[in-house]
Parts: C-alpha cells; structure tokens; sequence
C-alpha cells in the first residue's frame, strides 16, 4: 500500500528528482580518458594490484601453527560442522620436522587429488633427498613438494577461506606466514548434457551446466580466441559466488565491459544463487514486462553474441548464461536461425512474428470484435459466431477470461505435475477446455480456436522470459479491448510502445535499430540476410570491430570468375 | 524531468516527427478541406500549399543560418531579451495548446461516431489523455524513437488504403480540371499552408539536432514528404468521390477506406484503419502536448518540466470540451486555425529571427566601430 501512495505522491507532487548517471554506450568502442569507463589496461592494473593487495590488519596468516590452527577451527566451527576435514602432519625440511595441516571440505574436493598430490609428497616426498635449490621453506613447499597445477601462496586469511569454500584446500605450515592454496574442486555435477528448454534440430547440441569453468571452457573451444577475456567477480558478500564477465577484448566495448563490472561490482546481497536472481539486480528496469537481457544455456548462442560484441555473465552455479546489451527483436531470434538457410530462418522468423501477434492480441481483439466492431466480421462469419454463442450465458469478456485462466492453470499445473501423472493432466485440461465446457454451453467452440491459438502463438514465442511477458500483457489487452475496442487497444499498444522506445539495455536504446535508426537494420533484425551479406557487427553495440567478415567473403566465387576471364 | 543536455536524435527521427505532425490531418480533414476551397483542383491546391510552404521555409532557414544550435525561444531572448522570449514561449506554447486540444477533440469525436457511438465523449477522450500522459512522462527520447517507428507503418497503412481504393478511380472527376478557379487555388492555397502550423516545433528541435544543415534537412525533406502524401491522398480522394459529394464526408480517409472490397470476403476493412488513425492521433497529440508542455516550460525557465505534465494534460482535456460541439471544433479550425496558422509558424517565427538577426549585426557594428 505505502508503495502506491508513494508511487501517487511522486506524481502528484514534486520533487528533486535523483541526479542519477545514466549509462551510455560510448560510440568508438574505446573509454581511454572517459571519466566513467575503464580501460582495458587499467583493469588489469587493477586486477594486479588487488592480488598483490596485502591482507587487512588482523586477516594475515601467522607463522605459528597454532594460531592458524585455532582461527581455522573458529572460522569452520570445527568439531560442529562435520563436513570439514582437517588434515594435520609433518613436513621434514633438512633435518626438521615441521607441524602442517590442510583443511578442506569433504564432497566438494577431490580426495585422490589430495592424497595423491598434496599430502603424499608432502609427507613421503619430503624425507627423501630433494635437489636442494629452494632458498626457504616456502619455496621448497610451493616449488618442490607440491606437484598440483594450480596452486596460490595466499597472505590472509579470507583469500584462503575464500578458496577453502569454492572446493579448495588450504595447507598451513608452521613457521610460515603464508598459506598455500591448492584448487582440487571435486564436487559431483552434471556432465554437459543436450538442453532441455532451447531445443533445436540443426547445429550443436551442448547445454551449459553448473560448473562455471566448464561453461567458460565450453566458450573457448568454440571461440579459440586469445582475446577472449573471462574476468571473474565475486558476487554476494557471504557467499562469494564466482560470476564471470566473458568479452572478446578486441571487440568488446569498453565502456560496456565497464558498466557490466560496475553494475556486478554494485550489488550488495548477502547470497547470490543463480542468474536468474543477477538478471533482476542489474536490469534496467524492473517494471517493464519484458527481459532486458538474454538469459540461455545454449554456450552457442552465447559465442555468437560474443562474436557480435556482446557481453556473457556466468554464475556460479547457474546453468544459464546472461547475455547484454540487446533489442527487443533479439527476442525473437533463435539459436537456429545461425544454422539454417537464409530462406528458412526468414520463414520461420515471420511465423514467430505472428504467433507474438496472435499470442498477445487474438483474445483482446475477439473481445474488442465480438463487442464493438461487429462490422469488421464478415456476415456469414459472424451469423456462425454468434449462433455458438446464442446458448452461452456469459459476455465475451467473461468467456475469454474464463478459458484462459483454466489454460493458465493447466499450463502451470503441467509444469509442477510429477511426470507420470503428465497425461492425465492433458486428459483433464483437453476435457475441461474443450468438450465439456462448450457441450455445458459454458464458452463458445469459436473461443476454444481462439484460447488453442493463443497458446500455440505463445509456445512457438523463442525467448520463455518474453512469452511470459506476453502472457501477462495479453490479460491488459483483454481488459482494454473490453473497454474501449480497438482505441483501447492502440492505446495499450501505443503506451507499451513508447514504453519500450524510452527503455534501454545497457546503453542501448531497446527498439534499436529502428528506434533509433542505426544502420544494418536489414541484415539480422527481423528478417536475416543471407550469412556473406553479414559484413557488419551491430552499430548500436558499437563495437570496436565493425566488420565481422569481409565484403567479399565467398572469395571463391571471384576467383572462379578470374579464371573464367583469363 | 530536467531536459538532458545529451539528448540528440537523428535527421530521420526528426523527419519522421514533423512529417507526421503534418501529415495526420489527412485522416482529419484535409482532403475534404481541399475540395471545399478548390473543387475538383483540390489536389492542384495541395501543390500549391507545398510549394508556399517550402518557399516560406526557404526564408525562414536562411534567416536562421545565423542562429546554429539555438531554439526559438532563445532566437527570441537574443532579440528582445527575457521578455521577448516570455512572449514567444507563452505564445508558441499556447498555439500548441489549442492544437492538442482542438484535435484530441476531433479524434475523439470521430472515434465515437465510427466505433464507440454510445460511449460518452470524456471516456473516449480519457483514453487519448492517458496515452499522451504516459508517453509524455516518458520523455521526448521515448516519443521521438516511437515516432520513428510508428510513423512508417501509419505511412504503409495510409499507403495500401490508396491502393485498395485503385479500383474505384473515375478519371473524368478530374474535370473541370480547375475546379472553382485559379483564384481559390492560388489565394486559398497560400493561407491554407496553415496546415504547416505545426513546423513550429521544428524550431524548438535544434538543441536536439547536430547541426543547421541537419535542422535545413529536415525541414526541407519534412515538407516535401507531407506535400507528397497530401498531393496523392487528395487526388486519390477527389478521383474516387465526384464533387461536389466528395464535400460530404465527414472523414474523408476513412470513407475512402470503407469503399474498398476485396473479394467477397473481404468487405469492411474499415475497422482496421481505426489502429493506424488511433496511432498517428496520438503521436500527434504526444508530440504536440509534449512541447507545449516544454515551450511554456522553457520559457518560464523552469528546471524540471515533469510536474507540469499532469496539470497541462488536465488544462488540455478541459479546453478540449469548450467547443459546443464537433461543428464548433471544424469551424475553429477551418476560421482560424487554419487561415491563420501560417502567420504564427511563418510570420511570427520569422519577425523573430529578423529581428534577432538586426540585432546580431547591430551589436557586431557598434562593437566593430
């Protein structure tokens, strides 16, 4: 309630509106020298500086074991939390014995690794004669007895709890102020299995999965591009999750990577789960019914939005990838359409386009019809509608409503439903929605057609996010079709028109590139050109590389008309 | 809303915004309009007014070369100081005022008789009213972008309706090809280039625009646009309806479109014209409403133009019901609005710069000597 007075008062009242910088998207590709944006070069100073970053006062490893010990046991609640191993032995280093212990968690680290190249060649190795070239201990245990390929001599303890929760181990030796921090991440996961809701008949067949590196390794064997950048930042203050920003830094705007970094570094939450979760904290706008941003678990989608001159965001955790900036016709592309001959895709995109058409307008429009412009039917078309509808004893509005509500329920129950139970499902609702409810004169068999088509517009909506949003907006459309006819209509269709040209994903406008005009805006909008006509990235992403091919990218052709000549 | 000092758009966003603003009264009145002043030479009219309006315009960009990136209020501050620049915002402003609220009343009243007869006037027109406050809470980015995407499906709308009526073409409606004379054509067809009125806000745009060539361009392209659409519609209407019946109609687009069939099927194709009217209506009335809002606003030097949107838009509907009826709203714009918008848009912009201008040099040569 406090919401919507607040929500009046603002616009019956007046106040100092907020002095907020809007994001936007330098022309160029490059930031150097712009206040806002960071540079490639900077950011990796940055990055550098962060990890030579000395521990806070009171965060450093101490060279007494036991300190270490006791903080560790604090930090874990050892012996309560019972998932937490912790591992103590002796290091022999010359004549010595040293006091050691690495601390892991058991299930999410992968205990061969451990013994076999941690704790083996820390506790056997160490008695045998060893090439003595290490100056310190610190150097005989990093570079002699520890033969694991990822390894991080950490001064604090946060960075080493950090690694600890992320399937890490910690090892902590006696007389060392620092720790050393092992990645031997073990945790059971999904393999990389076909997708579930992105289904396509042609091209790859690879989903993403759970595992953050797996996804980036699932970019860079397709993309095989050293300039591919996956910068990592940590999200959530207790949790930590790892969130990767992957950009091709050659192609990439600079100013974008900056404002995805300094959204991602902005947000303050305790736990971050799922990208889902990230889409909603750094949207544009929260209100507006459609995403802003694709969210995917195809990893080629991802690459090719990548090539264009985009930018991915995998979370830890998520098998779902978030794509930024794009346009309100991105959503109505399909992975497929990269794959498919140029013919086909346009066919495909125009039946996608009616089916958004029939999904967000038929109800409202057989309302708007049925009530106000009976004129528009044809005569014999109408005398059929309304002798189906001489025993229905509802108004129209009321007839729609009812039928797709009960669609609603049937689809939402379809998805909760234990799967044996699926079919019965489909019995009920094809009973219900069809049969039953026009032999009991409840809806008319012409708003059965309406309600079945309605549905398949929506399935056959590319993009789940931007289908739900039209699932919603359908209802307004109803209710405005009821009030007003077509004017309530184009009214509703003006308002979440101008909606969306004031809107912006990342800097750029929502219904570029017609809105505003930018070049390229036949090529891969709404109809696609064919591939050696794509010459060009997007200009409103202006991307550092503006031609993704050459003019002539089928050289072949010309060489053959060469020799034809010669 | 503070008026972002980033805010730039492009020429075809620009064209598309003038050209539309000229162009809905197509659907309103203007063919009819050309018949009832010229007969069957209305469209030889709508030459006339083009080329009047192009040749008022040509004065008009040459006077404001000197004037690069400035709107006309600030033209006007330059001229005669805040004063002058009160004056001119108030009365631009208000011109657009009557503008918004004289068509926001033809629209609805038009809507109520085709589609929604039983419906109350208020009702109909608090539908407009709340498409123009939301779109003008959204900003002119939102309305300039929407524009550029609207106005050229309203264009292919209006353009398959030309061609649906092909059929019905009578070439001998032509004749008498002069139609009440050469005097109606040529004198009625220079103040009638009072259908240019709203090329007033072409010159609150400037700030918004890159440079003079741009703000010359666009007002250049936007006239010659109209001038095609308005020569067609108004050929295309007087070719299908013979005179002096073409005088009747009370909607001469719509009219035309009722006439066409295709097929046995389909016959009443009408209805669907209702979406593209609807559209083009209102991103008149937004744009219109949105720079009054703004003129008035500047003028007064106002930092935030936001908190006058609710106010105006009421001001607006109220004025919207101060004609007796649709006959008083006609009459309005036929006797003044038309007659006599050409020396607002032309005249009074043009005194303006003129005498900006005489004040620039005046300046320069009492600095000189």
């Amino acid at each position: 309630m406090s919401f919507f007075v607040r929500q009046l008062k603002k616009y019956l009242f007046f106040e100092e509106p907020e002095k907020l910088e809007k994001f936007i998207l330098k022309p160029g590709g490059r930031s150097a020298g712009d206040k806002g944006a960071q540079s490639f070069e900077k950011v990796r100073e940055k990055k550098t500086a962060e990890s030579e970053k000395p521990p806070e006062p009171g965060d450093e490893v101490k060279s007494d074991i036991d300190a270490n010990l006791a903080h560790m046991k604090d930090v874990y609640s050892i012996p309560v939390n019972s998932d937490i191993i912790l591992r103590e032995f002796d290091i022999t280093y010359g004549c010595r014995s040293i006091r050691a212990f690495i601390i892991f968690f058991d299930g999410m680290t992968n205990t061969e690794v451990i013994n076999n190249y941690i704790l083996k060649p820390l506790m056997v190795n160490s008695v045998m004669p060893l090439k003595d070239t290490a100056e310190n201990l610190e150097d005989y245990v990093v570079r002699q007895l520890m033969p694991h390929c990822q390894v991080k001599i950490e001064k604090g303890y946060k960075k080493a709890v950090e690694a600890v929760n992320f399937g890490g181990c910690a090892l902590f030796v006696d007389g060392l102020s620092v720790c050393f921090a092992a990645d031997v991440k073990g945790w059971e996961h999904r393999g990389v299995e076909k997708p579930n809701n992105e289904i396509i008949i042609k091209g790859p067949q690879e989903a993403f999965n759970e595992v953050l590196r797996t996804n980036c390794a699932q970019l860079r064997k397709r993309l095989k591009d050293e300039d591919l950048i996956a910068e990592d930042i940590l999200v959530g203050k207790v949790s930590r999750t790892p969130c990767s920003i992957v950009y091709i830094k050659d192609v990439a705007n600079e100013s974008l990577v900056a404002e995805v970094r300094r959204r991602l570094e902005g947000i303050s939450v305790d736990y971050m789960l799922d990208a889902g979760a990230l889409e909603q904290l750094i949207e544009d706008s929260t209100f507006y019914p459609s995403p802003q941003m694709i969210s995917t678990e195809r990893p080629d989608y991802v690459a090719e939005l990548l090539v264009s001159g985009r930018v991915a965001i995998i979370v830890d955790g998520s098998p779902n990838v978030l794509v930024v900036p794009i346009t309100a016709y991105d959503l109505m592309h399909s992975p497929e359409d990269n794959y498919i001959r140029f013919p086909y895709v346009n066919m495909l995109r125009y039946i996608r386009y009616v089916a958004g058409f029939l999904a967000l307008l038929l109800p409202g429009l057989y309302v708007a019809i049925t009530n106000y412009h009976h004129e528009m039917i044809p005569t014999d078309l109408l005398l059929a509608i309304e002798a189906s509808r001489e025993k229905v004893p509802f108004p129209s509005l009321v007839e729609i409503l009812l039928m797709e509500l009960s669609f609603e329920l049937i689809r939402e129950a379809g998805l909760r439903v234990p799967g044996p139970i699926g079919p019965t499902l489909g019995i009920i609702g094809a009973l219900i929605l069809g049969q039953a409810a026009v032999a009991a004169n409840i809806v008319s068999p012409v708003l059965i057609i309406i309600v079945a088509l309605t549905g398949i517009g929506s399935f056959a909506i590319p993009n789940y996010s931007l289908a739900y949003s039209v699932r919603i907006m359908r209802f307004a459309f109803i209710f405005l079709g009821a009030l007003a006819g077509f004017l309530g209509i184009t009214v509703g269709l003006f308002v979440i028109g101008s909606w969306s040209a004031a809107l912006k994903s990342f800097g750029v406008p929502f219904m570029s590139p017609f809105g505003p005009k930018t070049s390229g805006k036949y090529k891969n909008v709404i109809f696609r050109a064919p591939e050696w006509k794509m010459e060009d990235r997007p200009d409103y992403l202006n991307p550092k590389k503006k031609k993704k091919q050459a003019e002539i990218s089928m050289k072949w052709k010309q060489d053959t008309e060469k020799k034809k000549q010669d | 809303m503070q008026m972002d000092k980033r805010i730039k758009f492009g020429r075809w966003e620009a064209i598309m915004l003038i050209s539309n603003l000229v162009c809905t009264k197509i659907f309103l009145y203007f063919n009819r309009m050309t018949v009832e002043d010229a007969g069957n030479a209305g469209w030889m009219m709508s030459v006339i007014i083009g080329a009047v309006a192009l040749l008022l315009y040509a004065v008009l960009i040459s006077l404001y070369r000197k004037f690069e990136g400035r709107d006309i209020l600030d033209i006007a501050e330059m001229a005669g100081g805040k004063v002058l620049r009160a004056v001119a915002g108030f009365t631009l402003g208000g011109v657009l005022f009557v503008l918004a609220a004289l068509t926001m009343r033809k629209f609805s009243e038009d809507i109520k008789t085709i589609s929604l007869p039983t419906s109350p006037l208020s009702y109909v027109m608090a539908f407009f009213m709340a498409g123009v406050v939301i779109a003008g809470f959204l900003g002119i980015e939102s309305i300039v972008r929407h524009n550029a995407i609207v106005a050229p499906i309203v264009t292919a709308g209006y353009v398959v309706i030309l061609l649906g009526i092909m059929p019905k073409i009578d070439i001998t409606n032509l004749t008498p090809i002069f139609g009440t004379g050469l005097k109606d054509i040529f004198l009625k067809g220079f103040y009638r280039t009072s259908v240019f009125a709203e090329l007033l806000v072409l010159f609150m745009l400037p700030p918004f625009l890159e440079s003079y060539n741009d703000v010359r361009k666009v007002g250049y392209v936007s006239i010659i646009a109209s001038s095609f659409f308005m020569v067609t519609g108004s050929l295309v209407y007087i070719l299908v309806f013979p005179y002096p019946s073409s005088m009747e109609p009370f909607l001469p687009v719509f009219n035309m479109a009722r006439l066409i069939g295709l097929g046995r099927f389909f016959q009443r194709i009408e209805s669907l014209f209702v979406f593209i009217w609807v559209m083009s209506a209102l991103i008149y009335l937004v744009t219109v409403f949105f720079f009054a809002v703004y003129t008035v606003s500047k003028a007064a030097g106002l930092k935030y133009l936001r908190p006058l949107i609710i106010p105006f838009a009421i001001i607006v509907f109220s004025g919207a019901f101060l004609p007796v009826d649709l006959l008083s709203v006609i009459e309005i714009e036929r006797g003044i609005v038309n007659t006599w918008g050409w020396a607002v848009t032309f005249g009074f912009i043009g005194l303006i710069m003129f005498a900006a201008g005489l004040r620039k040099r005046g300046r320069r040569e009492t600095k000189g000597k």
